[in-house]
């Protein structure tokens, strides 16, 4: 949860994002809420280059056509799929990431094609 | 139109099933890396296999024997190189592609595909398994480390993943021989069943039959084709299989924990490089003069039973020298293989190149270059076949281009005579031996000139957009001692058969240039005249022809013809000044009649041949030329052209006279002589 550093100032947040997942958003929730929704939401979309070491995450997007995105998806990494950073190399590049229980080593630069959300 | 509506469209062979049983069968063994494909391969096949190049290009194919019943004759078996998908990204999988949908010029399409799918890693290996269903091929899957699985509580439903498939899962493991009887009759009748129907679940639409080009569809399209094919296979997971201890932390992740740890990481690559090292470059001597003397202890024998003349010099200094000059590489490659097999299969090779890469990068090569380049210290021949596991074919070449330059163990003999001869006894700073720093400043300028030349290789004749660097960690796992032999055995075959040919020639050419022409001395009793008899040599004029050339050098032509018979191995110059020296038997590095020789050779004038600056030149020249016909004769198996050897060699020598020049004029300029 350490990740979500300005989560703790709203009492319900937890509870919200739960809601957020299942529920559908426009029906039940204000224009407000929904703001507040997408900057609280906005905060846990991150590239997989910076997504800290240990925090569980699902893929969102893989951006671009070209060989690297391919080879990036036909590997597993598809929207939804679950990954996890789990270190750097010595020499902060590459890394080493967990994705539907195998590991794989990616530099920053193909990581950073990645969106990820991060769901602890 | 395109592969697959051909296949689908009908006429061709295994449309009709086995329609001539007489005809063997092809099967091709497809599926990702590290699936246990090549185990697999293994124990269907046994020892009848068969490594050979694809067509035109590196990637190697192995081909196989397998006797499926008794009836049938044996059924041709082709083990693939990995893939993870159809849609190629690598020369490897292009090659895979092209003989899975039979546009491999040369290799009949196969009869039947068994696509490997790791139980233990279902959903991304079924990614290719769904794309090959898609094509309709007659196919069976084989459900590899399923022990492994069954040993980390995932229960698999195998006849519902069958259903959920439509195609036979057959449950194999694959050292044990579990469920090859059943893959065989599975085989079998999915080869007389023939072609398949489309799945009802196929996702390639009429459209998009030419799957293998799924990147030619606009981006869009073929993310949600792709997301769409692993949602399926997630549904059919969860459906068939069932994983009790989810939440296990693995044990591949804890081993991590240390090898790819910030410190302890790179002090374990360290401690096994220091271990690879060791072996290759000491413990393999022993081997290696076993070799040397067996085979000079045959020449002499020969040699006291033949008569003397032609024939005999060529049977023993031509053909014997060059067999045995062959064999000697042996023991090297053996033991780096057999290290390099092991580090593959059991996982760690991936986490070498994870820790390297960023060091590699900044000269531009991947991060696995680091092994066989560190290998190459040792030798380049057994360095440059471990380039194999580069798979981006520039990367690989550059990688090759400068692996000579590594200073290898048949620089050592040099280095030491010229320190015995010209350095030895001196200190630096009162307590460090000038030889060593010496040596340790001979390294250092072949290592610095690796890192110069492979940036400049990278950035002009061998530039490309690097290819992404997604590399699997494959789990840690025990290596599979049979497999590491069948690699040997393959590796032994292929350097005896493809290099041995080519440094047995350059042998006997070399032998020619030494022998011939036979001068008058030839009939005069040998050791005493076999200086006079050198210098009348083609070898011999050579030298003198060179003398203008290498004089500025401070090389004179007694060292020119030492220069050009090392050529074949460096090695030899030591043995070959010997014989222009005349100092006969003894020719070993430390030899003192050879070293009292080379510092009382006089030129014409006077002066001496050698001062401690021309040694130091010729060191210079021998860390940077290219002076190793087995080298040569690698490059040229391992690229598949002499355009590459050739370049090494002149870019090398180029190199090497130029920071020779440097060196002895620049030496001159400020004052040693």
């Amino acid at each position: 949860m350490q990740i979500f550093a300005n989560s703790n100032e709203n009492d319900g947040s937890q509870k919200d994002r739960r809601h957020f997942r299942r529920g559908p958003l426009v029906a039940e929730h204000s224009l407000d809420d929904i703001e507040n929704h997408f900057h609280f939401w906005k905060d846990c979309f991150v590239t997989l280059d910076k997504t800290p070491p240990g925090s569980a995450a699902r893929v969102v997007s893989v951006e671009g056509s070209d060989i690297v995105a391919l080879r990036l998806m036909e590997m597993g990494m598809v929207p939804g799929a679950p990954v996890r950073v789990i270190k750097s190399a010595p020499l902060g590049d590459p890394i080493q990431i967990c994705v539907r229980d195998y590991h794989l080593a990616l530099r920053r630069n193909e990581a950073r094609a990645i969106t990820v959300i991060v769901c602890d | 139109m395109s592969a697959v509506t051909e296949i689908l469209s009908g006429n061709k062979v295994h449309a009709s099933g086995l329609r001539d049983s007489h005809r063997p069968l092809t099967i091709a063994v497809a599926g990702n890396p590290n699936t246990g494909k090549t185990s697999l391969f293994n124990a269907l096949t046994g020892l009848r296999q068969k490594v050979a190049n694809y067509p035109g290009v590196t990637v190697e194919s192995k081909v196989g024997q397998w006797s499926l019943a008794p009836a049938l004759p044996p059924a041709r078996v082709i083990d693939l190189p990995g893939l993870y998908s159809l849609d190629a990204t690598s020369l490897d999988e292009q090659i895979a592609r092209d003989v899975l949908l039979g546009r491999a010029s040369k290799l009949a399409e196969p009869d039947v595909v068994i696509v490997t799918v790791d139980a233990t890693n279902l959903i991304r290996n079924l990614y290719l398994a769904t794309q090959l269903i898609e094509t309709g091929l007659p196919m069976v899957v084989a459900l590899t480390m399923f022990d492994l699985a069954e040993r980390s509580r995932l229960r698999i439903n195998v006849q519902k993943l069958s259903e959920a498939l439509g195609v036979p899962v057959v449950p194999v493991i694959a050292k044990r021989r579990h469920g090859i009887d059943d893959l065989g009759r599975a085989v079998l009748s999915a080869a007389t069943a023939g072609l398949r129907q489309k799945p009802a679940w196929s996702f390639s639409t009429p459209a998009q039959n030419k799957l293998s080009v799924l990147s030619d569809l606009n981006p869009r399209s073929w993310q949600e084709l792709l997301t769409a094919r692993y949602r399926w296979i997630e549904s059919v997971v969860t459906e068939s299989a069932e994983d009790e201890d989810a939440q296990q932390p693995n044990i591949s992740e804890r081993i991590d924990a240390f090898v790819t740890h910030k410190f302890v990481g790179p002090l374990v690559l360290f401690l096994v490089m220091l271990l690879i090292f060791q072996t290759i470059f000491s413990w393999a001597n022993l081997p290696m003069n076993l070799i040397d003397h067996v085979f000079s202890a045959l020449g002499d024998g020969l040699r006291a039973h033949f008569p003397a003349g032609i024939l005999t010099d060529l049977l023993i200094d031509g053909i014997i020298a060059g067999v045995g000059g062959v064999l000697v590489f042996l023991p090297q490659i053996l033991l780096l293989f057999f290290f390099i097999t092991l580090l593959e299969d059991s996982g760690y090779m991936a986490r070498a190149a994870f820790l390297m890469d960023r060091l590699m990068r900044a000269v531009g090569l991947h991060g696995k270059a680091f092994v066989p380049l560190l290998s190459s210290f040792a030798c380049a021949v057994p360095g440059i076949m471990a380039t194999r596991t580069i798979e981006n074919p520039k990367d690989r070449v550059a990688t090759i281009m400068i692996a000579p330059f590594m200073s290898c163990s048949a620089r050592l003999p040099v280095y030491t005579l010229m320190i015995a001869a010209f350095f030895s006894g001196q200190k630096v700073l009162g307590f460090v031996s000038l030889g060593a720093v010496i040596i340790l400043g001979m390294y250092l300028l072949g290592i610095g000139v690796a890192i110069i030349v492979a940036w400049i290789l990278k950035h002009t004749i061998l530039n490309a957009p690097s290819p992404p660097f997604v590399m699997e960690l494959p789990p840690y796992r025990l290596p599979n001692f049979g497999n590491v032999a069948h690699t040997l055995l393959a590796r032994v075959g292929v350097f005896l058969k493809r290099a041995g040919t080519v440094i047995m020639a350059i042998s006997i050419l070399l032998w020619v240039l030494v022998a011939f022409p036979r001068s008058r001395v030839s009939n005069i009793s040998k050791s005493d005249d076999h200086a006079t008899h050198v210098e009348d040599s083609y070898a011999g004029q050579a030298g003198r022809l060179i003398e203008p050339l290498i004089a500025p050098l401070g090389f004179d032509w007694k060292i020119g013809i030492a220069l050009i018979s090392s050529f074949a191995a460096r090695e030899t110059v030591i043995s070959t000044l010997s014989i222009v020296y005349n100092v006969g038997g003894d020719s070993g590095a430390q030899s003192t009649s050879l070293v009292t020789a080379m510092r009382n050779a006089r030129r014409a004038d006077g002066s001496r041949v050698w001062t401690p600056l021309v040694a130091l030149s010729l060191m210079v020249f021998f860390v940077l030329a290219c002076q190793c016909m087995s080298t040569v004769a690698i490059v040229r198996r391992e690229t598949n052209s002499w355009r590459w050897p050739l370049f090494m060699v002149s870019y090398m020598l180029v190199l090497a006279y130029v920071a020779s020049l440097v060196t002895y004029q620049g030496g001159r300029l400020v004052g040693f002589n």
